[in-house]
């Protein structure tokens, strides 16, 4: 059941929805040098796969969704999508930031339209049946500050597929969320996942999130990050969340990620 | 009864005491007419004031005056800033002279303007704009540089363009910070107004306030003075409805 977790090479995937090769990135430093976020990061993810990526703090691992969203660009290595190189405004790859990005000054329905509207659509049926999709349908008037945080961010998910993404990049969407609300959150996320067939790489520092969700975790090193592991979850489909954290298989992966992870938290 | 209306009874109270006993110095002779009047002589003036024609004349040049310049202030402001904001290098490079015109006494400009747009009321209109440009372009550029960056990256990630962007997250974004450059704006608008016209000129509040007090006329300088106040308010008033109706996705407790 359990597999070895493997080295930092890409595995050999035939067809990779979403690949990195080679990217490194540095941040100009306060003293004039340089420092190195990104070392070498390879990376291939299969069409509808989960993948989360776990790491320290500071080690680069939401950079890295930010250089393949193109919002960055790596010094060197490069990004693609259905093997074609990735640019910054491809609505096939959508975003979730950690920070609330709902316009304040726009309804939920009008957030939700926002994607469509940025490339000359207009569709509001569909935007209202997301928004019932993620169980907010009776708040599409609302502004955002009426709407508690997991409301705005359900609206933020309905947003979110208003654009047809195929791949999903999720930058630690439920960090600051309460514990119960991130709960119905997640399930909310495998519903969706589970009904579309979207590729998703998820950044969280919630190991139990990251095992709960996802179909493979990558471990990234202390800063320069890089891929230091990576670990099937051989959890059945469809999950449930409060079952889950019962299975042994996750218990056992929980405490090898863990101590792994921890080497690399006393590094950096 | 309401908080509101016996914060407004006091200050009712307020005022007549004032009047009272500046009716009372000025009856007692304790000073000359000419230096403080009195409130019955400024009452007395501003009730045929309302009824003439001279008098509404001047008020509509002078609020002609402060609107217009207002107006292209702010649209020139509001546009440099983005400009500025957009194109980050042309700040740097520029700030220096933005800093000093802004520190500059305008009002010293008043002679140029007059040359450069005529005595009517071009030179008033580019005297208050020229207040209010200032103003509103660092406003504007303060607020777009504020806008959280993630806003606009969400934007990016679905292809949005650098107008669409503009339009629809950096504008309304720094919305707060060009309507708190407004709400001062006015007052600008109106020195700029009253000082050019008191410079030079045929027309206007601040032509009458310079011709009353080379006539020692002093009831006629504070009912003018009293009409100004009622105008700044009423622009204030205005502005205020104005930023209630375009921010009205505000909570209340942030409303103005």
């Amino acid at each position: 059941m359990m597999q070895e977790a493997s080295t930092t090479e890409t595995p050999a995937k035939l067809s990779a929805k979403l690949r990195v090769e080679g990217v490194s990135l540095e941040f100009p430093g306060g003293d004039g040098r340089a420092i190195k976020v990104l070392n070498g990061i390879d990376l291939a993810i299969a069409p509808g796969e989960f993948c989360t990526i776990v790491g320290p703090s500071g080690c680069g691992k939401s950079t890295l969704l930010s250089v393949i969203a193109g919002l960055l660009a790596p010094a060197s290595g490069r990004c693609l999508l259905d093997e074609k190189p990735v640019q910054v405004g491809n609505p096939r790859i959508g975003y979730m930031f950690q920070s609330d990005t709902l316009l304040p000054w726009a309804t939920a329905l009008d957030n939700v339209r926002l994607p469509l509207e940025a490339v000359g659509r207009k569709d509001d049926g569909r935007c209202l049946d997301l928004l019932r999709r993620v169980g907010v349908g009776d708040f599409a008037a609302s502004y955002p500050w009426q709407l508690s945080g997991g409301m705005r961010k359900r609206v933020q998910l309905a947003r979110l597929l208003a654009q047809e993404p195929d791949v999903l990049l999720m930058d630690e969407p439920f960090g600051a969320l309460d514990a119960q609300t991130k709960l119905l959150m997640q399930e909310e996320l495998l519903r969706l996942w589970e009904s579309t067939k979207l590729t998703v790489l998820f950044v969280t520092h919630d190991l139990s999130e990251a095992i709960s969700l996802s179909d493979r975790v990558l471990l990234f090193s202390a800063r320069p990050g890089r891929i230091k592991e990576q670990y099937d979850v051989p959890l059945d489909r469809p999950r449930q969340i409060e079952e889950i954290v019962s299975d042994p298989h996750y218990n056992e992966l929980f405490v090898r990620i863990w101590r792994s992870l921890r080497e690399e938290i006393r590094l950096s | 009864m309401s908080r509101t209306l016996s914060l407004n009874l006091i200050r009712l109270a307020v005022v007549a005491v004032f009047l009272a006993l500046w009716e009372g110095v000025a009856h007692l002779g304790l000073t000359q007419d000419f230096v403080l009047s009195r409130p019955s002589r400024v009452f007395l003036w501003l009730e045929q004031a309302v009824i003439s024609e001279f008098f509404w004349i001047n008020v509509g040049v002078t609020l002609r005056e402060t609107l217009l310049g207002l107006i292209i202030g702010a649209v020139l402001g509001v546009a440099s800033g983005f400009a500025l904001a957009h194109w980050r290098r042309s700040f740097e490079v520029l700030e220096p002279f933005i800093m000093a015109l802004y520190s500059l006494p305008r009002v010293a400009l008043a002679p140029l303007f007059l040359v450069w747009f005529g005595i009517g009321e071009g030179s008033k209109v580019a005297l208050a704009a020229s207040l209010v440009y200032f103003v509103m372009l660092l406003n504007t550029y303060t607020g777009v540089r504020e806008i959280d960056p993630n806003l606009v990256n969400a934007a990016r990630t679905m292809g949005a363009s650098k107008s669409f962007i503009t339009r629809r997250i950096q504008l309304p974004a720094s919305m707060t910070f060009i309507f708190a450059g407004l709400r001062v704006s006015i007052g600008l608008a109106l020195i700029g107004t009253i000082v050019g016209e008191m410079i030079a000129g045929r027309f206007g509040l601040g032509q009458m306030i310079a011709r009353a007090a080379n006539m020692f006329d002093t009831a006629q300088v504070f009912g003018i003075i009293i009409v100004l106040a009622v105008l700044a308010v009423v622009l204030n008033e205005a502005m205020k409805l104005i930023e209630r109706r375009v921010m009205r996705w505000q909570p209340q407790s942030k409303r103005v």
